[in-house]
């Protein structure tokens, strides 16, 4: 659109919960050795999920492939899930940026400014990098805490490689 | 019959050579071949005497692989366990995931022999509940 | 969805046998070579539609193959 080039995959997200379960299970248990991670819903639904699909697609269909792919470490770690039924499966989109950071602030284009990358870690990230986007626009310079996260990063060779923050499995 | 006691690992070998090369074998030998790609050959037979038309061939014995016959009364449960369809005659030659474990397969109208990397053999037999285990 | 994948050597085959491949593809008004770079690196077209792909069948044959693709399914 504006012949800005991102280093930005698009993968789908998926997740399923199941039916009704005694409200009793407090942690969130993610395994990244496993590859998946499970909570309890305020419902009471067990909530489970994992890495990306694999390929890069805007697609929003849900796959048995995930399903038996989530399934297996699931009732291996926690038995008694394999009591449970699935109750609904979804799939999202996420914008993946290849060291897997977000990346916030100018573009090289006059005016135009970004804030992607957010995938799979926008909800605990972006209050902050919000109010940081906003003052970089009102202020006309790059607040401190998120200058790390510019685009001319990747020209200068300083990567924010760290899957580790997102807590889910990639 | 029942399904096999185990996965046997097996002597066969090994054939890279240019597709061209590799089709003049396949028609005259007959049965046993695997061709696992366009320029990659299993035959099995340890130590197999071929002529190979391409002077930088490749022939070595290969040690890599586990094997296990399933009558043909063992197909649909093996179908059940994977993702894509067997060939429906024999005999026919077939790669793919079988239980989530990567196999290679020659299809008989008596049954399939099936060869996993021997590594894999002993999850293969799990996933498929073959082999004298106690229960 | 089952996503499958046709190879030519081995025929239609299930997504998770395969793994997909990037294919550089820096566009042509980038013309300096440390710009060309940075994008082969790093940059994708991350496109919307059909487009041509690299995929490696790991659980089949082994060989990288050229496939394909509508994103959007």
């Amino acid at each position: 659109m504006a012949g800005v080039r991102l280093p930005i995959r698009t993968h789908p997200l998926q997740a399923f919960v199941t039916n009704h379960y005694t409200r009793s299970f407090r942690p969130i248990v993610a395994s990244a050795d496993m590859g998946f991670y499970v909570s309890q819903t305020p419902r009471g639904e067990m909530l489970l999920g994992s890495g990306i699909d694999s390929q890069p697609s805007y697609s929003y269909r849900s796959s048995y492939e995930f399903l038996s792919h989530c399934s297996l470490p699931a009732v291996t770690l926690l038995p008694f899930l394999r009591n449970l039924t699935i109750l609904r499966q979804w799939a999202g989109v996420c914008d993946m940026s290849v060291d897997m950071s977000p990346i916030m602030g100018y573009t090289g284009v006059d005016g135009f400014l970004v804030t992607t990358g957010w995938g799979t870690w926008g909800f605990k990230g972006i209050p902050a990098g919000g109010e940081q986007m906003a003052e970089l626009i009102a202020g006309d310079r790059t607040p401190e805490l998120i200058a790390p996260f510019s685009l001319n990063r990747f020209q200068e060779d300083r990567l924010m490689f760290d899957p580790g923050s997102t807590a889910t499995t990639h | 019959m029942s399904a096999p006691d185990r996965f046997e690992r097996i002597e066969a070998t090994r054939i890279v050579a240019v597709p061209g090369a590799l089709d003049e074998i396949e028609a005259p030998f007959g049965g046993h071949l695997l061709r696992l790609a366009p320029d990659d050959l299993l035959v099995l037979q340890p130590q197999a005497r071929v002529d190979v038309a391409d002077r930088y061939a490749i022939v070595e014995s290969e040690a890599g692989f586990s094997a296990a016959w399933f009558d043909r009364s063992e197909l649909p449960r093996l179908q059940a366990l994977s993702a894509w369809e067997f060939p429906r005659r024999g005999p026919a030659f077939a790669q793919g995931h079988l239980g989530g474990i990567p196999v290679k397969a020659l299809f008989y109208e008596s049954g399939v022999l099936v060869l996993v990397p021997a590594v894999l053999a002993h999850h293969l037999e799990e996933r498929l509940g073959v082999g004298d285990r106690p229960e | 969805m089952v996503l499958r994948l046709a190879c030519p050597h081995c025929g239609p085959r299930p997504v998770e046998e395969w793994m997909y491949g990037e294919v550089p593809d820096p566009p042509d008004y980038l013309t300096e070579a440390d710009e060309r770079d940075v994008d082969r690196g790093f940059m994708m077209s991350n496109t919307e539609g059909a487009k041509q792909e690299r995929w490696f069948h790991a659980g089949g044959c082994r060989r990288w193959q050229t496939i394909e693709r509508d994103t959007t399914l």
